[in-house]
């Protein structure tokens, strides 16, 4: 392996999140040279770190712009710089890896004509495909959130198949990083003595936002104990902070508008015992400084996924049926903006600074804790037994991670199915994953012994049994996610061979119905106190 | 009332921008260089190249009309 590009162009956050999977590149793979293609504006999130060799710095704001040009100039103009930002791309990569499922990150992926692939990619038809076993849970099962159970930084390490020496994400800031942002802080008023507490209030998303009152409420509880908070966010944030900063009282500061260096911002956040924030990039810059995160996770927010990765941090999410919300722009009422209060993020905040955990009284939120599991991974446990119940996250974290190992191919009989597979729906499931995997293994034999008549019905027999399955997944929200699963790793195997590509689906009919087992084999044990299953 | 957009054609675009010269080869002098002409091309199930990755890119930075 000689050259390796990993493509990321979404936001500050996602691109954070994909330094375990550099760090782990690069001890995987030292020969190699390791390249970047993310958003030129987020290249300071990579700046000095020693796991990348370089930056390509794809001009997304300066296309964006272009694109939207009158008609009559915007396609000359635009595919002009995109032209020269393409002529400049090396396509000759032998492994390419973009953990992004989009258009834009698909035809990045094209462009850079990989020998290899991991992730979203355009076939030659013009399709956009998933390659890969982990992308495809990635972006299919994670839109499902009762069955995500794992981090998107754990997910991108598990694709490719490497682990990160030191666990965590990470960001380096320089010298003058920290020289600037005490001169801010000393010019704010701020004193070496202060406990900082930093307080983010913005999100790319209405949905995620909690009330900017809320966090005025907060700061105040803050001031009454002694701590000084400081409210962070773009120039585009400043006055809204400033009003904050005020309505919270004298000592409360402002910095939004002075930290567009994102590396001022991170030497900031180090000087702060805690950060209270809304799901945005500032959760994912304080976790790779050890800072630790109180996260306010509201609308579409699945904090498994995407919450802070340090462990010890928190994830507040409103106790209400309908969170995470599936869709927030249909939402009528928004009630998970103001289920959350300031007394329950106030007791977040001292638990995070050392206190034991209190759940405050009447209170409608649910507290978990980040942690690192016994497999080696991100985990959220939940602070106290008024939170809901584990074991679907657990029972299907359990059967994905045993059967999606990279590279391992399902072969052989399966272990019989469990008691618990005798139930509704899990026997449906079982009942035809294993027709389809008897039907596969006869079309495989009826090829090696050079018998192609026999393969017409069996391929029919075949097709009736995945519209079966497709209508059971329908049916049954618990099956939903392997059954999406499924659909799109088939549509994903693109191998020209009809022996391989039979090989291959028995593989994958073999893989779903093993993690069927497993997951109800885990939904049908007892829980342990901590609500994970025993 | 909106106005119908005036459109280069492909020779004209490649004598203003050289650089255009190889990306545009698949389209013929006379095409007008329109989003219509290129997302025409680059609809799925049509064989990708060079320019309908490209239209692929920039189409998904277009705000789109509503």
């Amino acid at each position: 392996m000689k050259r390796i590009l990993l493509i990321m162009p979404l936001a500050m956050g996602d691109l954070l999140m994909t330094t375990p999977l550099l760090e782990g590149l690069r001890a995987g793979y030292p020969q190699a040279r390791l390249e970047v293609l993310a958003n030129g504006s987020y290249a300071r999130v990579l700046a000095h770190n020693p796991a990348v060799d370089d930056f390509r710095a794809f001009p997304y704001l300066e296309l964006y712009q272009f694109a939207n040009l009158p008609a009559g100039q915007a396609p000359a103009a635009a595919l002009t710089r995109l032209a020269e930002f393409i002529d400049r791309l090396p396509a000759d990569y032998d492994w390419v890896i973009n953990p992004c499922y989009n258009d834009l990150a698909g035809a990045l992926t094209f462009l850079s004509r990989g020998r290899r692939v991991l992730g979203a990619d355009f076939t030659q038809e013009g399709y956009l495909i998933l390659r890969g076993d982990w992308p495809t849970y990635l972006h299919l099962i994670f839109d499902e959130p009762a069955f995500n159970a794992l981090h998107t930084a754990d997910l991108h390490c598990l694709a490719a198949g490497v682990r990160s020496a030191r666990p965590g994400l990470v960001f380096f800031t320089t010298e003058k990083d920290e020289q600037t942002a005490a001169q801010m802080l000393a010019g704010l008023g701020c004193g070496p003595q202060d406990k900082l507490i930093a307080l983010h209030a913005g999100a790319t998303r209405a949905h995620k936002r909690w009330p900017i009152d809320h966090f005025v409420a907060l700061g105040k509880l803050l001031l009454a104990q002694g701590l000084k908070p400081v409210l962070t966010g773009g120039a585009g944030e400043a006055a809204e902070a400033a009003r904050a900063a005020a309505d919270i009282g004298p000592g409360a500061l402002s910095a939004a508008g002075l930290t567009e260096d994102l590396g001022v911002l991170a030497a900031l956040l180090r000087r702060c015992q805690a950060l209270v924030s809304n799901d945005s990039g500032p959760i994912h810059l304080a976790a790779a400084l050890k800072v630790p995160v109180a996260s306010i996770s509201l609308g579409k927010v699945q904090f498994r996924a995407t919450g802070p990765y340090l462990p010890g941090s928190l994830a507040l999410e409103p106790e209400l049926a309908c969170a995470p919300c599936a869709e927030p722009e249909a939402c009528p009422n928004h009630l998970c903006l103001r289920t959350i209060r300031p007394v329950d993020v106030w007791a977040g905040v001292q638990h995070l600074l050392g206190g034991p955990f209190q759940r405050p009284p009447e209170s409608r939120t649910r507290f978990f804790q980040a942690a690192v599991a016994v497999d080696g991974f991100l985990d959220w446990r939940a602070l106290s037994t008024a939170e809901q119940d584990q074991r679907i996250y657990a029972a299907f974290r359990r059967a994905w991670l045993k059967v999606l190992r990279p590279g391992a191919e399902i072969s052989g009989p399966p272990d019989p199915p469990p008691p618990s597979c005798r139930i509704e729906p899990w026997a449906g499931f079982d009942l035809l994953a294993g027709r389809a995997v008897a039907a596969l293994e006869k079309m495989l034999a009826a090829v090696k012994q050079g018998r192609p008549a026999a393969l017409a019905p069996l391929s029919g027999e075949l097709t009736n049994l995945s519209h079966e399955i497709k209508a059971l997944g329908i049916a049954e929200p618990l099956l939903k996610p392997l059954v999406i699963y499924l659909i799109h790793r088939r549509a994903s195997l693109d191998d020209p061979g009809l022996e391989p590509q039979l090989a291959k689906q028995l593989s994958l009919y073999q893989q779903v119905q093993r993690v069927a087992r497993l997951a109800a084999q885990g939904l049908a044990r007892p829980l342990n106190r901590a609500g994970e299953v025993s | 009332m909106s106005q119908r957009a005036e459109f280069m054609t492909v020779k004209q675009a490649v004598q203003a921008q050289p650089a255009l010269r190889r990306l545009l080869a698949p389209l013929e002098d006379e095409t007008p260089l329109s989003w219509e002409v290129l997302k025409g091309r680059a609809a799925p199930g049509r064989p990708l190249d060079t320019l309908n990755a490209c239209t692929i890119i920039l189409n998904y930075l277009r705000v789109k009309d509503s």
